[in-house]
């Protein structure tokens, strides 16, 4: 049995794990090359190991705290909940850091199947409303007794385990009809959840498919193609699939960022109450006191949930705000430097993947905020209110952190190198 | 060099510091370019302001009298809740959503919530039951009527929502036929806003009440609304009186005096507020910018509802009754509150006595007798067999009376027939027969007929055309071989009456109204004199009394609405007369005929310039106006004094010689009763008959065809004087529109006007009353 010294590329003998094809040369470990270390190795001492997700952890701490304190600033008894869910999240990433992140990835298809019948289940119509409770008009939510939760959430963590699988398992990905199919896969539960609906979680997975397969290596003209293509549907889109209220979201964004009020009262209030409280914040903010005031007399809906980021601009203003992003970009720093250091391609794809979604529904959820996306509910990973959220990003921290803490031998290459 | 790997990192790293730059920018562009602007957007919602109403001012007479001031009041209304019945459901599910909170509440089953809802409703049951009790009790009302009002708006609403889905049918119908698709259906839950918003079920509660009310609405939410709902008050309106028929023509003479319910009394000049506001207000003056929607004007007008003066003085002193509403404005961050107090608006005292106004109302009250035809007009001939005349014996008459201070110029009585109160339940088309909407003796024109004589005359001897001791032989007609036209009213040789004046003076002419004599002063002064000095007494502008608004033309000149200037034709109509070739047109202008109208007003004020010699006075309505009571020398018409002294002994002959026009009433078996003699009063006087347009009467039935009756206005205008001191105090101008003969239909009236007068005191010797 060789492991570390022996050069990765190149064809191990016997019963090897196949975890990359290429047309040039196959490359494979045996489970105990695989595995070796970081099955031997005590938790204790896992833990004492410096890897950047130590970053990510810090980052989403940060964010997390924030968080609280930003509820705070209106609803004192929901930032307590908070800290609760807080303790939850972080115990949950705890064990999900446990077990290697390699047998999510044998499980990976019963995970799938599990979150796939979640995703059809809230949608039949026969299920009693005390079990899938709609909330305003979505049946994306299932109750749970102390914590209800919402199957999309972890459908978009169990989607990142399996295109990492898939992207990791082949090569298929850089061929047109391969790009395809990751994409007939990424629509799967696009569809299953835009049908709830929730159009905001629905938009997530496309971005973070993209990062992935980009990660991954696919061809660049795929890529290029795929903006052009999603460039022209986006009018068609707008004419034909959406609804009139989800075109008047639109079209009072673009006129909210074109500065006309004309929505201001109607269509856009959310928007527009959103922006105008961020703006007041000024560069320091507004603190707490008169930030409670603004936001509750301003009557800003969800202020403690999607509406956050408004908060915390009001409040601790331009800084706030950039403090915010700083800290996502510490996470994605973390991440993606977590995903540089790891050799397996599973554990690169999958910390790719959460960066990536993290990144992205920040984004929509930030943008929206400061007026420069439509209204989608959506909430801001770490800092919103709501258990099942919180619990969901804090998950994927922890499968993070489990990609760090569990490095192949330095020398390794995965086929993701080339 | 980086693996590729690496690089594809570095490139989505990349990504996200430029997404996370782009929307830091936007941030930053915010936070600090539009900063300021966003939180002063967000800071008027810390804000809240509350508008206090103000009080309009008050309109007064002459003496003090209030006419019309705001009362405040309050209507009590109850929430549609409460009055469909839905209120104590929707309480208790308050009750059981938040005693579960949201969460638990939100799963629980349809069947669980309903549960748990009617486990609680029988205490709000009887929560509401008590406070329909206490809305009974406080308003004075029993159950019974409660309900009934309760179920009237409950039905006034069904109507509405049924009315409203049928307009939504319509257009889904329409929609449908139009893109070619089946019917929408329409959603069962839509509700209109009268299902959502408090309905009044007391109206008009006083203070106390309207507090109990309030201590309830505060006690229980969602229940009852207290709203202000100040009432315009014109406590003249209504006005009962007891008039004296001792002094009336014998035929209407009685011991018992008449008991007369007078309505409308000055309505046309105190007039109305409305609460519809129309663009023009708003564009007038906003009390919102419309653009901005802040507070543009704390005096202007709401687009919704407020009280704008509409007609009469209500309308013309807008600006001054109007008051300045008052604001709270409270910090809902820091509850400091500061409070600016409204501001009411300005009283308005006009120059109307209104007991003098109500007497000379009652004057002109069909039911006295007085506006009706009656035989004694017709007169008898000499077999005493009644004459025929063209309207009906009883046939009621409208008309107007100014009462004019020659002094000061002040309007002390403005009267016209019928009042908008007793117009109020005819139809439109009746009103505009009637003439109910304009205020005759301001709006209403028409022709002089014999009242100008007298100033005619002065008019020429001051324009040195005429010498005042000129005596004119009547012949019966003016022009030497024409017997047809240009005749004087006495001569009718086709009806056997071939007698003529003779003769006469001025005095006696006037007192006679010979038409010969006028012919002749007019032909005298010319045609161009003639209208010019009509221009003179005013004809052909509106004084601007204070009834008129002015308003720009489209040919950029000034119209004044509400008040006319009357007819006089103008270089144009004269060329044309001229160039007819008619030679009795120009001087028929000397009898008050031709293209020549006025009003009443004028009629009065020619007659107070006369008794002033000549100095014009504008004649008001409103007490406090700048210009009351001002002469103007420089446009003083300078009449001749001799001139002036003889038109008065003319019309003062005209009242006291049996041969005067305004002397006596012939009545039945050639009795004779004194028109005007009112002991210690002196009038001077003058009776008019002038031409009317034919007066179309509805037949009444269908199958025959509209009666024309062809008859004249009647006139009667005077001076009166204390009789010791002989000088004229008042000018009364009085017609009666289709009334005939001046004197016997006007004159009547006019004796009850001076009556009138001296029972107000006006005519006591010790000088002038109630000129403040």
């Amino acid at each position: 049995m060789s492991h570390g010294h022996e050069p990765a590329r190149g064809v191990a003998e016997g019963a090897g794990h196949q975890i990359g094809l290429s047309s040039r040369e196959r490359i494979r470990w045996t489970p105990a090359e695989l595995y070796s270390e970081q099955v031997t190795a005590t938790a204790r001492k896992r833990l004492l190991w410096w890897t950047p997700a130590w970053l990510s952890l810090v980052a989403a701490l940060l964010l997390s705290l924030l968080g609280i304190e930003a509820i705070s600033t209106t609803r004192p008894d929901s930032a307590a909940k908070q800290g609760t869910f807080l303790l939850i999240g972080l115990v949950a990433a705890a064990i999900v850091a446990t077990p290697s992140y390699r047998w999510y990835r044998r499980a990976i298809i019963a995970l799938s199947i599990v979150v796939l019948a979640l995703l059809v289940f809230v949608l039949l119509p026969f299920v009693p409303e005390s079990i899938v409770r709609p909330r305003n008009g979505s049946r994306s939510w299932i109750a749970l007794g102390p914590m209800d939760f919402q199957p999309s959430e972890l459908a978009k963590t169990v989607y990142i385990l399996a295109l990492a699988a898939w992207l990791s398992q082949t090569q298929i990905h850089r061929t047109l009809r391969g790009y395809i199919a990751v994409v007939g896969l990424t629509l799967l539960p696009i569809g299953l959840i835009v049908l709830e609906p929730d159009l905001g979680s629905a938009l997530l997975f496309l971005p973070t498919m993209a990062a992935m397969v980009i990660a991954a290596g696919t061809k660049k003209r795929h890529v290029i193609a795929s903006v052009v293509l999603a460039a022209i549907m986006v009018p068609v889109a707008y004419g034909f699939v959406l609804k009139p209220y989800q075109r008047a979201r639109i079209d009072a964004i673009i006129a909210q960022i074109s500065g006309d009020t004309r929505f201001e009262k109607r269509e856009g209030f959310q928007g527009w109450r959103a922006m105008r409280l961020v703006g007041s914040g000024g560069v320091l903010g507004v603190g707490e006191e008169h930030a409670r005031a603004l936001v509750t007399f301003n009557g800003l809906p969800e202020e403690h949930n999607d509406m956050i980021f408004a908060v915390v601009c009001c409040r601790w203003g331009l800084a706030g705000g950039i403090a915010l992003w700083g800290s996502f970009l510490l996470f994605a720093v973390g991440g993606l430097a977590t995903a540089a250091i790891c050799r397996d391609p599973f554990g690169r794809l999958a910390a790719v993947g959460i960066v990536a979604i993290s990144f992205t529904q920040m984004t929509i959820n930030t943008g929206m905020t400061i007026g420069l996306l439509p209204i989608t509910g959506i909430t801001l990973p770490f800092v919103s209110y709501g258990g099942s959220s919180l619990l969901a990003t804090w998950l994927n921290v922890g499968l993070l952190i489990n990609i760090g803490l569990r490095r192949p031998k330095v020398d390794e290459r995965s086929y993701l190198d080339e | 060099m980086p693996g590729i790997f690496h690089r594809r990192l570095l490139l989505l790293l990349a990504v996200f510091v430029i997404v996370a730059g782009l929307l830091a920018a936007q941030l930053a562009r915010l936070a600090i370019v539009e900063g300021e602007m966003h939180a002063r957007q967000t800071e008027t919602f810390l804000r809240r302001r509350t508008f206090l109403p103000f009080v309009r001012g008050r309109i007064l007479d002459r003496n003090g009298t209030v006419l019309a001031e705001d009362r405040a009041s309050w209507d009590v209304q109850v929430e549609y809740a409460m009055i469909a019945g839905r209120w104590s459901a929707e309480k208790a599910r308050a009750q059981a959503r938040r005693e579960l909170g949201a969460n638990a509440w939100a799963k629980l089953t349809r069947d669980q919530r309903s549960a748990e809802v009617d486990a609680r409703l029988p205490s709000w049951n009887e929560r509401a039951e008590a406070i329909y009790a206490e809305i009974c009790v406080a308003g004075g009302i029993d159950r019974a009527e409660l309900d009934r009002r309760f179920d009237e708006i409950r039905g006034r609403v069904a109507q509405r929502v049924e009315a409203y889905r049928e307009r939504l049918r319509k257009a889904a119908e329409a929609k449908a036929i139009e893109q070619g698709t089946s019917v929408a259906e329409i959603p069962e839950d839509e509700t209109i806003s009268e299902q959502e918003e408090p309905h009044t079920i007391l109206a008009d509660v006083d203070d106390a009440t309207a507090f109990r009310f309030q201590l309830l609405s505060e006690e229980e939410r969602d229940t009852i609304v207290v709203m202000p709902a100040t009432q315009r008050l014109r406590p003249w309106a209504e006005v009962e009186l007891d008039v004296d028929r001792r002094s009336l023509p014998s035929p209407l003479q009685s011991d018992r005096p008449l008991h007369l319910r007078l309505s409308g009394v000055a309505d046309h000049i105190i007039g109305a507020t409305r609460t519809r506001v129309f663009t023009e207000d708003l564009k007038r003056r906003p009390f919102l910018d419309e653009r901005s929607g802040e507070v543009a004007d704390l005096g202007g007008y709401r687009a919704d509802r407020d009280v704008i003066g509409a007609t009469g003085v209500e309308r013309t002193l807008e600006d001054r009754l109007r008051g300045v509403r008052g604001v709270v404005e409270r910090n809902l961050e820091t509850g400091e509150a500061t409070r600016r107090e409204p501001v009411a608006g300005e009283d308005v005292r006009l120059t109307i006595d209104i007991k003098l106004q109500s007497w000379v109302q009652a004057a002109l009250e069909p039911k006295l007798g007085l506006a009706k035809i009656q035989q004694w007009q017709r007169g008898w001939d000499a077999d005493g067999e009644a004459k025929p005349g063209p309207l009906p014996v009883g046939w009621e008459l409208n008309g107007s009376v100014v009462v004019l201070d020659i002094a000061t110029g002040d309007i002390l009585a403005l009267v016209t027939t019928p009042t908008l109160a007793e117009a109020s339940g005819m139809s439109a088309e009746r009103r505009r027969s009637e003439g109910a909407d304009i205020n005759k003796a301001v709006e209403g024109v028409y022709p002089p007929g014999s009242i100008v004589k007298p100033l005619l005359y002065a008019a020429a001897v001051t324009q040195g055309v005429l010498p005042a001791d000129l005596a004119v032989d009547c012949k019966g007609h003016f022009f030497e071989n024409v017997t047809t036209s240009a005749r004087c009213w006495i001569w009718r040789p086709e009806q056997g009456r071939s007698s003529t004046h003779g003769t006469l003076a001025v005095e006696e002419a006037i007192a006679r109204s010979c038409n010969i004599y006028f012919y002749t002063v007019a032909s005298k002064l010319g045609l161009e004199d003639v209208v010019a000095w009509y221009r003179r007494f005013g004809v052909g502008e509106p004084f601007g009394v204070g009834l008129g608004m002015a308003k720009d033309r489209s040919d950029g000149g000034v119209r004044m609405e509400g008040e006319s200037g009357g007819v006089a034709p103008d270089a144009e109509a004269m060329k044309a007369i001229r160039a007819s070739g008619d030679r009795s047109a120009p001087i028929f202008l000397g009898i008050g005929q031709g293209p020549i109208a006025w009003t009443p007003l004028h009629a009065a004020n020619a007659y107070a310039t006369l008794a002033r010699r000549g100095d014009l006075i504008r004649p008001g309505i409103i007490l406090d106006r700048a210009d009351r009571g001002v002469r103007a020398p420089s446009t003083s018409l300078g009449l001749d004094a001799t001139a002036v002294r003889k038109a008065l002994n003319g019309l003062s002959d005209s009242v006291r010689q049996t041969y005067g026009t305004g002397n006596h009433l012939t009545l039945e078996s050639g009795v004779q009763e004194p028109l005007t003699d009112v002991p210690g009063v002196r009038v001077w006087a003058k009776t008019g008959t002038a031409q009317a347009p034919p007066l179309r009467i509805d037949s009444g039935k269908k199958e025959s065809a509209d009666v024309v009756v062809r008859t004249d206005h009647a006139w009667f205008v005077g001076l009166v004087g204390n009789e010791r001191e002989g000088t004229p105090r008042y000018a009364i101008a009085v017609l009666l529109e289709f009334g005939g003969s001046g004197g016997k239909t006007a004159g009547p009236i006019a004796a009850e006007v001076i009556r009138a007068l001296v029972r107000e005191g006006y005519l006591e010797g010790s000088g002038r009353k109630g000129s403040p």
